[in-house]
């Protein structure tokens, strides 16, 4: 989906330009900042909305599920976590160090209809996928007019 | 001739067409992984971060004194979800890399584990260090 998405762009600024035009079109009418970064970084984090859900991936490679704290506290999600690169062994040359490590937290305000008793998370492969659930009353409602 | 009735040359030459264009447009949209680089008197280590990549969507390869990383997440959203915001501009993940003569390319290991894969490459004999015995004379 990111693919065929970022695929169109050609340079970095537009990327960025898409980016906040489709962030103004979809949380500005909630009054809101659409997304807080806590310092962006590792892990790389990817969002997506549905009408009655919002997806949001962590590319979290090498790290242990099991060691990963995920939380919310009302439409704001946290992720914590760290990641173990061990150091170098006595004899050896290191020629790239490309791969962060060391622990890190992640901070995304969510929109404001998000229901925080209803998260899932699953990861797979290093990809860690919350999906968090979205009120129905939040939701555009038709009303008929008389 | 019937339009249909193609040679197996040409028939051959439509699909690496097509395999071409995939591979160039697989190039256009792909972004290059993390990776760390270590190495030790019998080898080099290479890990690199392919998050979301499995064993299906891998490829290691050594063609000639380059080796080939590749690897496609597969990753699949509901189809309507609507991206809004993504640091990961791709799911797909390419490099590669000169290996230097005096590595020995048909003893290489590959381990994919929880999305990093690890790549061992050992020395020839030739390039490692090798001890050599003294006996008391």
């Amino acid at each position: 989906m990111w693919n065929t998405l970022f695929g169109e762009s050609t340079t970095l600024f537009d990327e960025f330009n898409w980016l906040s035009r489709e962030m103004d079109r979809l949380f500005e009418p909630m009054g809101i900042p659409a997304l807080r970064k806590a310092g962006a970084g590792f892990p790389a984090v990817n969002v997506a909305t549905e009408e009655d859900k919002v997806h949001v991936l962590f590319f979290a490679p090498g790290i242990d599920p099991a060691t990963l704290e995920v939380s919310m506290l009302g439409n704001v999600l946290t992720v914590k976590g760290h990641r173990d690169v061990p150091e170098a062994p006595e004899g050896t040359q290191t020629w790239v160090r490309e791969r962060p490590s060391g622990r890190f937290v992640r901070t995304l305000t969510l929109p404001d209809d998000v229901d925080s008793q209803r998260v899932e998370a699953q990861s797979r492969d290093g990809l860690v996928w919350i999906q968090v659930m979205r009120n129905e009353a939040a939701r555009p409602r038709r009303i008929q007019v008389h | 001739m019937a339009r249909n009735d193609m040679t197996t040359t040409e028939r051959r030459g439509v699909a690496e067409e097509a395999s071409r264009m995939e591979a160039a447009e697989r190039d256009r949209i792909a972004v290059q992984p993390a990776v760390d680089i270590l190495e030790d008197a019998q080898g080099i280590t290479l890990h690199a971060d392919l998050p979301g990549v499995n064993i299906e969507g891998l490829d290691v390869r050594v063609e000639g004194d380059t080796l080939f990383l590749s690897g496609t997440s597969n990753l699949a959203l509901p189809q309507g979800a609507q991206p809004v915001y993504a640091e990961q501009r791709s799911l797909v993940f390419r490099r590669r890399f000169s290996l230097s003569g005096d590595l020995d390319a048909s003893g290489i290991e590959a381990q994919l584990t929880n999305g990093v894969l690890k790549v061992r490459i050992p020395k020839t004999p030739a390039a490692q260090p090798r001890r050599i015995e003294v006996r008391p004379g």
